[in-house]
């Protein structure tokens, strides 16, 4: 990895980036007062949309949602494709997904459409060019529900204005072990940007990872959210980098041994459950970012990730595992990627 | 800082909820964030989900004084539907209940005026071309480009004259 792409898509702690449009259609009421049948003419309006444009008919595949499996669809929730709301529910229900799964579009979710599109690193303003771009395709055949004063009018009040959410997935190990977070947090929710825990199936914040997002969609545009939250992430990004880079000088012992145990139980353990392999990977990220560990990039270990859930380590297997085969096959997927690859520099 | 629910572990997370009619900022450690529902990014409201049956099923905004402001004539909401659901029923229903709504939305987001993109058909309607020139022209006047200013004259001219016929 070169320094200056880790300048710019920060991928030492930029772990992903999000950024989902929600849309409606002037035509149809919202999904409280939308019944079954108008549900399928509108989803069957988007197709329409969809064979119309060439551009976004070679993008996207159409996927009915109750024609899929069970496990299919908890590993698109563990893949962050969809919402674990939209899994539960799904009738007259359909998504958009593109070949590589970095766009991905609800139709019928809380709004008609939620079109989301997702990158590695940081990357948000990539993330909205391309979103901005499907939206325009889809408003080409499509009347979208708006309003000169309240702009893209929403189910919810609190996504009106641009519909706009975008999120960067930040790694912060050093933030959380110094006790640091809270003050981020604390900070940065007066000017409009939210952090969260990501939490997973461990009681902490899953790997140290935290999702940091605008919170607020009207009265700003699209490229004022954006701004704002790059702004935020870059000091975040400086702290949790001069954070690494004081306990590589003033404690580089217990530093690299943490560092090196864990990767050392990924590569040789027979059972790992998913709390337990998430903070194993959280100290393996730190290293691939501070140059102890070779062998292995941040968007390996971040499809590693979004692997070992219990739908992703069941898919593998091919059908759905009880708890204690998960946690023996997460072990074994794990050893198996990693035992001959890591190297210690 | 102290997670502001169970007062003993550090925050790590940042939510909102709706107490006595006003939004709150929430402080969340681990434990309490999990419990309140974690993160859910596509729902990534922020504890808002709901917000607007929390604000506006209070007893001080409704009771005695609680508007009955009729039926969405396309969707057959009523504002006891949209307080019931915490949503509205469909695009009308925020014409229809302007007047009620408004209230809610500026306290959610501190502003009610969309600055962001449009839709094609906004952004080439002729009144929105009009507007976005007489901007920019007397920013161009502000900025003493005259040449720059004249163009658009001509632009807003032709524009207002072609509206016309
Ligand atoms: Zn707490
Ligand atoms: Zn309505």
């Amino acid at each position: 990895m070169t320094g200056s792409s880790k300048l710019t898509d920060k991928k030492d702690i930029a772990v992903s980036t999000r950024v989902r449009l929600a849309r409606n259609l002037k035509e149809y009421p919202f999904a409280t007062k939308l019944d079954a049948k108008r549900a399928k003419d509108m989803i069957s309006a988007v197709r329409d949309a969809l064979e119309k444009s060439p551009a976004l008919n070679a993008k996207l595949k159409y996927i009915a949602m109750d024609g899929l499996d069970d496990l299919i669809i908890q590993s698109f929730v563990e893949r962050h494709l969809i919402s674990p709301e939209f899994a539960n529910s799904r009738s007259e229900r359909a998504l958009l997904l593109s070949d590589d799964e970095h766009i991905s579009i609800m139709l019928n979710e809380e709004d008609h459409i939620r079109l989301q599109v997702m990158g590695d690193g940081f990357c948000p303003d990539k993330c909205l060019k391309e979103a901005v771009m499907l939206d325009m395709l889809l408003d080409e055949t499509l009347t979208i529900a708006f309003d000169e004063e309240l702009g893209y009018l929403t189910h919810c009040p609190t996504n009106l204005g641009t519909g706009l959410r975008a999120s960067v997935m930040m790694h912060l190990p050093m933030l959380t072990r110094f006790g640091e977070i809270s003050r981020m947090v604390a900070d940065t929710g007066k000017i409009g940007i939210a952090v969260r825990g990501v939490y997973g199936e461990g009681s902490k914040a899953k790997s140290d990872l935290y999702q940091i997002s605008n919170q607020l969609t009207l009265g700003f545009s699209e490229d004022e959210i954006i701004e704002r939250l790059t702004g935020i992430t870059d000091q975040i990004t400086a702290r949790e980098r001069a954070l690494r880079k004081a306990a590589m000088t003033d404690a580089r012992d217990t530093f690299e041994d943490r560092i090196f145990r864990s990767a050392a139980i990924l590569r040789s353990a027979r059972l790992l459950s998913a709390g337990e392999a998430e903070n194993l990977i959280s100290d393996l990220r730190l290293g691939v970012a501070c140059n102890l560990i070779s062998g292995i990039d941040f968007d390996e270990i971040s499809r590693i990730l979004y692997e070992i859930g219990p739908a992703g380590i069941s898919l593998k297997n091919g059908s759905s595992l009880p708890p204690n085969d998960r946690d023996r096959q997460r072990a074994a997927y794990m050893r198996e990627t990693l035992s001959s690859r890591l190297k210690a520099i | 800082m102290l997670c502001e629910n169970c007062k003993k572990r550090q925050a790590t997370t940042y939510l909102k909820t709706v107490s006595n009619n006003e939004i709150k900022e929430m402080r969340l450690c681990d434990e309490c964030a999990k419990e309140f529902g974690g993160f859910d990014f596509f729902s990534g409201d922020f504890g808002l989900n709901g917000i607007l049956s929390s604000l506006m099923g209070q007893p001080q905004t409704y009771g005695k004084a609680r508007p009955t402001g009729g039926v969405c004539p396309v969707c057959g909401s009523t504002l006891e539907d949209i307080s019931e659901y915490g949503r509205v029923g469909c695009a009308n229903c925020y014409d229809t209940f302007h007047e009620s709504l408004m209230p809610y939305i500026r306290k959610i987001h501190g502003s009610a005026v969309h600055t962001g993109r449009v839709p094609g058909r906004i952004a080439k309607s002729p009144a929105r071309r009009i507007k976005e020139l007489e901007t920019k022209l007397a920013q161009a006047v502000a900025a003493q480009e005259y040449e720059q200013a004249a163009v658009l004259r001509d632009e807003l001219k032709a524009l207002k004259e072609g509206g016309e016929k």
